[in-house]
């Protein structure tokens, strides 16, 4: 077991602010004022602005894991915890959150992370933290506080609300406690990098991801491809060999070793580049030219076309095995758009440079700021439902406004 | 709204829809008076087999003008009566959509119909090296579209999560006979999870035409471990450890001396019948870590006092070992006229505890009990013997597998894992959840279904029955973990 839970009741209630969130929302709805929800901010680039105007409720005030089991693999923590202090209780006993999501400096917390759906590289082999919610505490639009899900790995009971609330951005409730499962460390892990176009290495990943391996990120940045492998200790050691040609001793160590076009990662390169990756920090994310903007694709990891091969490849970076492609530049947001539908996803604007803002605050996308747009423009019949969900949880409609869409 | 008489619908389902389809006759429409869970029979007004999604679409159409009640049905393998027909409604069965539509092996999808068989699905992809990793028992007869609306398990669902971790789109039919599409070819997407919502959703927010679900490559190996125990602790002690080692294995499950006797006589599998639990623990994944983590666990189970401990050899035998425990459920109905299966999650680390008290309701209730259990995540299945000829015995049954589903909860658990709530649970929703999260959940339905038509009267009950539930005197918020039940109106 783990000392987390030797500890007493009272070091729990130390930081828990749940009553007064429900009051601050009871309060919000009474007056109907909108409010804006926030952690540590470490995603407010995502989805669109909110009015300044609009009163923040922090959950910073209300953290700590409240529960955790190793034996169950169920992890219970408050809305305002961070992923790195989830990260620190977890290593104690070799465990970890089942996926990868982003650490962003060890500011992200669980609340925003599972609000914001966030997925590491690993995302097509270990998912994404909607994958492993178990269960939420969240308070509604009313302020009601109601509890959803549970912590056990099996509940069909009711409509699934937890899951809901991945990707929702705090516009259907207030999430307080958050039920997680975790897993065990991988026993090992190596990364392989090849020198290879972006055209071969979305075929090579798409090959490889189909075959069974113990495949668990596959990523391409910058003309090189990057495979992580994890599990058990031979099996790693045997997926490298038959990738790597060449007759030396590819046993795990954690030295990096150059085989023709192909090397095996250092533990600590490959630990560096998976992290900076997942977390935006590699180059490609931060050297953006003044005309640049950022564009992020969800589609069919195979899509490959005359469009792709005609962008330069540096403008390019794919994760997810091929299913989530990042671009920049200076492009017609129509033309992607058809790209993205033509391979099955869609395509949102990530950052905004200063000429594509002036374009579009001449067309009737209403957004301000550094707001983000969807395309394709969602489904009138979805967009009804939606609305009608989201006052179903929030009637006096003062979460998160305009946060998603500016309809919502 | 104007009345429609069963034959004036039926006239004008007909002029749309092969005559031969539209069911109205009473002994033709006799098989589908019931699902899985045959305790709960309706007669419907009218059954309606559509063979396309334009005909699914203009019915719907024509229901809602009407608001005739519809009960979404694919093969009728449930077992929470979620598929029983309304009687002033119409059973809308999906048996004609049988298509595998593709699959891509490249992206590792397959697009199929919604009354695919979820077995044709792996058949279908083995050519490829591909498999549908969500196997429910039933996976040789139940379809892919019932299995999107209980958001189906099955064995190996520890290591590869149930359906909702393996859809990647809908095509769904509204209320109203609106076609939307959730979801995409990507793992993710914009807004809110309504994906997420429809999975398990059961038949309550809409019909589904086509579903897109993920691929895995078939594990180079699969190899199973069968362990007898001299107690169900030791054995549920096995399995944490088994866990805690950092082994995930692709499916463990648990049967007591019950299930074992049961499963031997009918497979003859060499289940060792003298154990009081048996463990089925199958590692799957490439040679070298089949090879290593077999090991592993065998000489972890010898430790923790296995009384057996024996590992499939071949294909065959896995295949035999696996015979027992998936026909468990048939097996212990050879033993009794009748049996009813019920579906709690628990806390594994409640399994002692949990296993005792139903022993004890068994013999309070003098009514039989085997066990088989999802061990590796949780999920409990006793099986209830009884005899429905037997005046009030069936009503006795249900009364225990209530009993059974509050001690689910009292735990920390929850009242259906995988099988739904349908008709059978509703009452014991009551237990899980107060009237502001069933109130939540019926604005959920509204905002879907504002006439409430579809599949109405499963799987969230009126508050009032609620209140009446537990009014019984039975009920007292047992829910564990509920920091904020009892500081006031806040926490209500």
């Amino acid at each position: 077991m783990s000392s987390i839970q030797q500890k007493s009741p009272t070091d729990f209630k130390a930081n828990d602010d749940t009553n007064n969130l429900i009051n601050q929302i009871k309060q919000a709805a009474d007056n109907k004022t909108p409010i804006r929800i926030e952690g540590n901010g470490t995603k407010r680039q995502l989805g669109h602005s909110i009015n300044s105007n609009h009163a923040v409720v922090s959950t910073r005030a209300h953290s700590g894991i409240i529960n955790y089991d190793p034996v169950e693999l169920v992890m219970t923590a408050r809305a305002g915890t961070t992923l790195a202090e989830i990260d620190a209780v977890l290593a104690e006993n070799q465990q970890t959150l089942a996926c990868d999501p982003a650490r962003f400096n060890g500011q992200a917390t669980i609340g925003g992370s599972l609000a914001t759906n966030q997925a590491g590289p690993s995302r097509p082999w270990l998912g994404s933290l909607r994958d492993h919610v178990l269960g939420v505490n969240l308070i509604n639009g009313k302020g009601e506080y109601l509890r959803f899900g549970g912590k056990v790995m099996k509940n069909v009971a009711g409509y699934d609300v937890s899951r809901l609330q991945a990707g929702a951005m705090g516009t259907l409730g207030l999430m307080t406690e958050i039920s997680v499962k975790v897993l065990p460390f991988a026993s090992a892990s190596m990364t392989v990098r090849q020198a290879l176009s972006q055209a071969e290495a979305i075929s090579n990943m798409n090959l490889l991801a189909g075959q069974p391996t113990p495949l668990s990120a596959a990523s391409w940045v910058n003309g090189y491809l990057y495979l992580q492998f994890s599990g058990a200790q031979s099996a790693v050691e045997n997926a490298v060999n038959s990738l790597v040609s060449g007759t030396v001793n590819k046993k795990f160590t954690t030295a990096s070793r150059k085989y023709n076009n192909s090397e095996i990662l250092s533990l600590e390169q490959a630990s560096d580049f998976w992290t900076q990756l997942r977390d935006q920090q590699l180059d490609f994310f931060n050297n953006l030219a003044a005309d640049e903007s950022l564009w992020r694709f969800s589609i069919n990891p195979t899509a490959w076309d005359d469009f792709s091969n005609n962008v330069d490849d540096k403008a390019w970076l794919a994760d997810w095995g091929g299913a989530l492609r990042w671009l920049k530049g200076d492009f017609n947001q129509e033309k992607l758009s058809d790209w993205a539908q033509r391979h099955g996803g869609e395509v949102t604007l990530f950052a905004q440079s200063q000429k594509q803002s002036q374009r579009d605050s001449q067309n009737e996308h209403d957004f301000t700021g550094a707001g983000q747009i969807t395309l394709p423009p969602i489904n009138p019949v979805i967009q009804r439902i939606q609305t009608n969900i989201k006052n179903s949880f929030d009637p006096n409609r003062i979460l998160n406004i305009g946060r998603l869409y500016h309809w919502s | 709204m104007t009345k429609i008489t069963p034959v004036e619908l039926s006239e004008k389902l007909t002029s749309f829809i092969n005559p031969d389809y539209v069911i109205s006759d009473a002994e033709t429409q006799k098989v589908y008076e019931c699902d899985g869970l045959a305790a709960y029979c309706e007669m419907p007004m009218l059954v309606v087999l559509p063979e396309t999604v334009e005909q699914v679409q203009r019915a719907l159409q024509l229901f809602n003008q009407y608001e005739i009640p519809v009960v979404a049905r694919g093969s009728g393998t449930s077992l929470s009566a979620g598929a029983t027909p309304h009687k002033e409604g119409v059973v809308l069965s999906l048996a004609k959509f049988t298509n595998i539509l593709h699959i891509d092996p490249k992206a590792r999808t397959a697009r199929l119909q919604p009354g695919v068989r979820n077995l044709a699905i792996s058949e279908a992809a083995a050519e490829h090296g591909l498999y549908y990793a969500p196997d429910p028992s039933s996976q040789i007869a139940c379809s892919i579209g019932g299995n999107v609306a209980e958001n189906a398990g099955g064995v190996h669902c520890l290591k590869y999560g149930l359906t909702v971790h393996n859809v990647l789109k809908i095509n769904m039919l509204t209320v109203e006979g609106e076609l939307i599409s959730i979801g995409s070819e990507g793992l993710d997407n914009y807004g809110m999870d309504l994906l997420a919502l429809i999975n398990g959703s059961e038949g309550m927010l809409g019909v589904i035409t086509e579903i897109t679900v993920k691929l895995l490559p078939i594990p180079q190996k699969a190899q199973v471990i069968l362990a007898g125990f001299d107690s169900v602790q030791t054995a549920g002690d096995a399995v944490g450890r088994v866990i805690s080692q950092g082994i995930i294995p692709g499916g463990l499950e648990m049967m007591d001396s019950y299930a074992i006797k049961a499963a031997e006589a009918f497979a003859n599998a060499g289940y060792p019948l003298d154990a009081q639990a048996l463990l089925l623990c199958e590692l799957d994944g490439t040679e070298d870590e089949v090879q290593a983590n077999t090991q592993q666990v065998a000489e972890l189970f010898t430790k923790l006092g296995a009384t057996s401990v024996r590992i499939s050899q071949n294909e065959t035998e896995r295949a035999l070992f696996w015979k027992g425990r998936k026909s468990a459920f048939p097996a212990v109905g050879r033993l009794s006229p009748d049996y009813y299966c019920m579906d709690g999650t628990i806390p594994r680390g409640q399994l002692a505890y949990v296993l005792t008290e139903i022993n004890r309701l068994s013999k309070e209730y003098d009514l039989r009990v085997a066990n088989v259990f999802h061990a590796g995540d949780g999920n409990l299945h006793p099986l209830i013997l009884f005899d429905a000829n037997t005046p009030g015995e069936f009503e006795k049954t249900e009364e225990f597998g209530g009993r059974i589903l509050e001690l689910c909860v009292e735990v920390g658990g929850c009242i259906t894992g995988e099988h739904g709530v349908g008709l059978e649970k509703i009452r014991q929703m009551a237990t899980q959840f107060n009237d502001k999260e069933i109130a939540q959940f019926h604005l959920i339905k509204s905002a879907f279904d504002p006439k409430t038509t579809l599949n109405p009267g499963k799987g969230i009950p009126m508050l009032k029955r609620c209140q009446e539930y537990r009014s019984l005197g039975k009920y007292k918020d047992k829910r564990k973990d509920c920091a904020h039940q009892s500081t006031g109106e806040n926490h209500a």
